[in-house]
């Protein structure tokens, strides 16, 4: 009890004081059942279930505003438009009725059901300036047509020059947000079931996106293997899967073919490091003279060097660089900039040394106009680079961030963004028991600066506002099947005479199983996982090569790890125990192999 | 300004005070009771006087002003606990205005005492007894 207070105190303080009210709202509806998910339990839905994901708009505003300072102002007017808009939901109809002389009792029902809502929407917390605007307008209301103006003939009803007014700012407040010189930004909701080793299958939500649903896949409560149909649609799913994964890097692979062609080109440089040295060994010059000029010039090469290594650092990075791999190139392209900025410091030490000695003038001064167009060149090469890689890293960036959105996830204004967004699981695709599945809402912050060239899409940094992941579970009873090896122990009945040198004997062993799956419990689902029912078993007790039958009935536990069964050999006519440990990988030379 | 849709329940003449009340409970006004008399609760009863007035179907408004919270406070406060208006954290005392519904009488909500008394939460409370009052 103590600790739910906590838990609530903590809650109440993030939504009062940092506006960070729970933007989602994540409805189960199975049947007539209805649940809402709540984020402080284990949030385990059933798999194939219907959820409805409700956006609260407050809240979104709220958090917007919260991460986006810069926003507030078009924010201001969003929550005063949705505020009217919530408002003035049924004004045309209240208008409407507000004008006939008499109601019947259904429009009169309608009609005060309306007007409450109105009144009460008003009234509510958050839209004191709303309710304010209309005593306002009550009170003008007041003055133009006088007070107890009751009489419908003495003028303007107090409801519709209300209603009418309020109707005028809403679209004066409209008109102003769609001139306000801020930001722009748009919210987006995607969905994902992430199976195992990470791989994602996007997933449709009516509303918010243009995916099509995937074919009807039910996960069978009590059918215990995949039908022919099943498995051939999984392959397609599957290839299909794949390619969608193939394809969202390709941009990102082009990009790096391009970006290696833009490594700077150091011919120059290796020129010049050369033109240094012979000018140092052939200068003529004196031995003082030589050990100074020498001193500058083993400088510069070291630098020339160090350089020469870095770019050839920054080709093998970028070679080896995937989209899913963390790097540290943009550091490194920092560096080359650096190198190239001490190198002309060197350089212009190394000019000044030589200056100083007229006699050898002519021979420094062809060196100096190689330095000047090499420096020049490769200067312009490593910014050209230093910028591609970081145009190839947004793009990394955002695929990592937005997990791909693509074209058919529609993009909202807070306007238009729908209330409430709808999944169903079954439509969903591929999945399997204890699958994740990721329901996440977008905030999506276009960066023009950052085009490439028209080429690729434009640039959007994508901010995530909430997520919510849920686990998909087969929940209450369901049957499955488990195969495996038992270790079965014949109790030497019925005049059976069992092997003196082993008391345990192998057997290949399929059971079908009954299981519970949890709401609540996330350690039951997926490691408790207790399972009760039928084995079978082809057990060779007599040793004779050829397998008994077996049946009976079998416990398990730990996702079907660990088993013991109470059976009966029916050709040998004779009952045995067993038990099974299933381990989840093989161990050389013991046949023991994971449960299926 | 002068009420004119409004009964004044009197303070001292507990008899009469019972009376009123019952001949207005009886009728088939729609009716909103105000309790205490500050300034700011004359102000209220006032514009609720006005707006007794301009009901948008023409149903008959009144106002019971009960200008302390002893007299008709055995009859008043039944009303609002079944509403479940009066709980623990809110006393009788802490209500400042309630409508009732023609008969059946029900309150439906109340103005707290922090509570503005403006022409949205007023008209919104004759609105929600209307409403309620269609059978």
């Amino acid at each position: 009890m103590k600790k739910k207070c906590i838990l609530s105190f903590i809650g109440l303080f993030f939504s009062l004081f940092l506006g960070y009210g729970q933007i989602l709202t994540i409805i189960e509806k199975n049947g007539r059942k209805i649940d809402t998910v709540k984020t402080n339990s284990a949030q385990i839905i059933d798999i194939n279930g219907n959820l409805e994901i409700a956006i609260s708009k407050t809240n979104l505003i709220n958090r917007i505003r919260s991460n986006h300072p810069d926003f507030g102002d078009q924010l201001d007017l969003q929550k005063r438009i949705d505020a009217l808009e919530k408002a003035l939901t049924n004004q045309e109809t209240l208008l409407r009725r507000l004008q006939q002389q008499t109601l019947n009792a259904t429009d009169k029902k309608a009609f005060y059901e309306e007007l409450d809502a109105f009144y009460k929407s008003l009234s509510e917390t958050g839209n004191e300036d709303i309710r304010a605007q209309a005593n306002a307008l009550f009170d003008e209301w007041r003055q133009k047509f006088g007070p107890r103006s009751s009489n419908p003939n003495s003028g303007l009803k107090k409801e519709v020059y209300i209603l009418s007014n309020l109707n005028k700012d809403l679209n004066l407040v409209k008109g102003n947000l769609a001139n306000a010189n801020g930001k722009s930004y748009t919210v987006s909701m995607i969905a994902h079931v992430l199976g195992d080793k990470g791989k994602k299958n996007r997933v449709h939500i009516e509303n918010f996106d243009t995916i099509s649903e995937s074919e009807l896949i039910t996960i069978p409560r009590w059918v215990t293997s995949l039908t022919p149909e099943q498995a051939t649609k999984l392959q397609e799913l599957q290839k299909r899967a794949e390619d969608y994964n193939k394809e969202a890097p390709k941009y990102f692979e082009s990009f790096k073919a391009a970006l290696l062609t833009k490594l700077p080109d150091l011919s120059c440089i290796g020129d010049l490091k050369t033109g240094i040295q012979n000018f140092i060994n052939n200068a003529n010059a004196g031995s003082t003279m030589k050990a100074a000029l020498q001193d500058d010039a083993q400088s510069l090469v070291a630098e020339i060097d160090g350089l020469t290594s870095i770019v050839g650092l920054v080709t093998q990075n970028i070679s080896n660089w995937t989209i899913n791999t963390p790097f540290e190139i943009i550091a490194q392209a920092k560096t080359l900039a650096k190198s190239v900025d001490s190198i002309k410091i060197n350089f212009s030490q190394f000019k000044t040394t030589a200056g100083t000695f007229a006699n050898i003038k002519t021979q420094i001064d062809p060196v100096i106009g190689t330095f000047a167009a090499c420096y020049q060149t490769v200067s312009d090469e490593i910014s050209g680079l230093a910028n591609a890689i970081s145009i190839l890293k947004n793009q990394r960036d955002r695929f990592n961030d937005n997990d791909a959105i693509g074209a058919e996830v529609v993009k909202f204004t807070l306007s238009d963004l729908p209330g409430t967004g709808y999944i169903k699981l079954k439509r969903s695709g591929a999945r399997d028991n204890g699958d994740e599945l990721e329901v996440v809402l977008v905030l999506r912050l276009p960066q023009k600066e950052n085009a490439i060239d028209n080429a690729g899409p434009l640039a959007e940094k994508n901010e995530t506002l909430e997520s919510r992941p849920l686990v998909m579970q087969l929940i209450g009873l369901h049957s499955e099947t488990a195969v495996g090896i038992i270790m079965g122990d014949s109790f030497n009945e019925k005049g059976f005479t069992p092997r003196t040198d082993k008391r345990f004997l192998y057997a290949p062993s399929a059971a079908l199983l009954l299981k519970v799956g949890s709401r609540k419990s996330k350690l039951y689902n997926d490691f408790i996982d207790f399972g009760f029912g039928l084995a079978i078993s082809t057990p060779d007790f007599n040793t004779d090569g050829t397998p008994e039958f077996g049946a009976g009935l079998m416990f398990t536990a730990f996702k079907n790890i660990l088993s013991v069964g109470l059976n009966y050999n029916v050709t040998l006519d004779t009952p045995f125990w067993s038990f099974g440990i299933n381990l989840p990988f093989n161990l050389p030379g013991i046949p023991i192999n994971a449960p299926k | 300004m002068a009420l004119q849709k409004t009964t004044e329940i009197p303070l001292n003449d507990k008899e009469l005070a019972l009376k009123e009340y019952a001949e207005l409970i009886e009728s088939d006004k729609i009716i909103m009771v105000v309790l205490g008399n500050s300034a700011s609760i004359q102000a209220g009863v006032d514009l609720a006087d006005e707006l007794a007035d301009t009901s948008p179907t023409g149903e008959k408004r009144w106002v019971m002003w009960v200008k302390n919270y002893e007299v008709l406070k055995e009859k008043l406060k039944p009303v609002l606990k079944k509403a479940k208006i009066i709980e623990d954290d809110t006393p009788y005392e802490d209500i400042k205005a309630f409508c009732l519904t023609r008969p059946e009488r029900k309150a439906l909500s109340r103005v707290h005492k922090n509570g503005a008394m403006d022409f949205v939460r007023l008209e919104g409370l004759f609105v929600e007894a209307e409403r309620g009052s269609i059978i």
